[in-house]
């Protein structure tokens, strides 16, 4: 069964994002700062039970566009760090890729693709009669394929013997 | 206190302090172009579509209280023009 490599979605649109909620953040803060200090003006300027309560207006609206700030800063992180992550899992991939591509696997930029069946033993040569040239050639063709098989067999499947890349490809085969 | 003490020109600064505040933000809410997340993407562009109909929310709460210290504004030169009326009307003989 071919393996799926494929890891959807795009760190730069994901940052690109995150940067515009990082704006959006620090306007929607600076909303908040305005608001605090039209509060503080108002104590001086605007004394009386409409100023009281214009005062507690504004305390609530100050503390709603604080929280709207940290969502949207929070938002801004999660994105930031998915899109980190995604990185991370996109180079896993392209390294399997590698590996997969490295012991004679084919591979797309989304498939790694199975071995496929072994190729088929030699015909053993004539006992009966010295074998002719052809034969002899056809014989050791198919012997050096099979030999070749073997050891590429060997790099995917050994378990923990990892490869030429440093890796254990053991999880990859599967 | 008792009573009131209100400076106009204070209210007027609230006012517009508070309406520029809400013109500030009025870029920010509308919701940018979904990023590619994938099978997330669903569920990041419902998160962006919360954010800036909240965005949006404080743009008009800002608005609302803005218009409302400068409908105050207005009430308190009524009340005092009003006032000043009745002494303009008075005939002391």
């Amino acid at each position: 069964m071919p393996l799926d490599i494929e890891v959807k979605g795009d760190p730069a649109s994901i940052r690109a994002i995150a940067g515009w909620l990082g704006t959006a953040s620090a306007s929607v803060d600076d909303s908040g700062a305005k608001v605090r200090r039209t509060r503080g003006e108002s104590e001086t300027g605007w004394l009386g039970s409409a100023g009281d309560g214009f005062r507690t207006v504004a305390t609530r609206v100050a503390a709603k566009v604080a929280e709207l700030a940290t969502d949207l800063g929070g938002t801004r992180d999660a994105l930031n760090a998915h899109a980190g992550d995604l990185d991370a899992v996109k180079a896993e991939m392209a390294r399997a890729r590698g590996i997969a591509s490295a012991a004679g696997l084919a591979t797309t930029e989304t498939m790694i693709f199975e071995p496929g069946p072994a190729p088929a033993a030699p015909t053993p040569l004539p006992t009966d009669r010295p074998a002719t040239a052809g034969e002899q050639q056809a014989h050791a063709a198919a012997s050096q394929t099979q030999a070749a098989h073997a050891v590429r067999r060997d790099r995917r499947g050994r378990p923990g013997q990892g490869n030429r890349l440093g890796r254990d490809t053991t999880q990859v085969s599967n | 206190m008792n009573g009131f003490d209100v400076d106009r020109a204070v209210l007027e600064a609230v006012a517009s302090t508070l309406h520029g505040a809400g013109a500030d933000l009025e870029s920010m809410a509308d919701p940018p172009p979904a990023p590619e997340v994938g099978a997330c993407t669903a569920a990041v562009s419902a998160v962006l579509a919360l954010l800036t109909e909240s965005i949006g929310g404080v743009v008009e709460g800002l608005g609302v209280v803005g218009g409302a210290v400068a409908d105050s504004n207005v009430i308190y030169g009524e009340i005092d023009a009003n006032a000043r009326t009745a002494f303009d009307g008075l005939s002391l003989g």
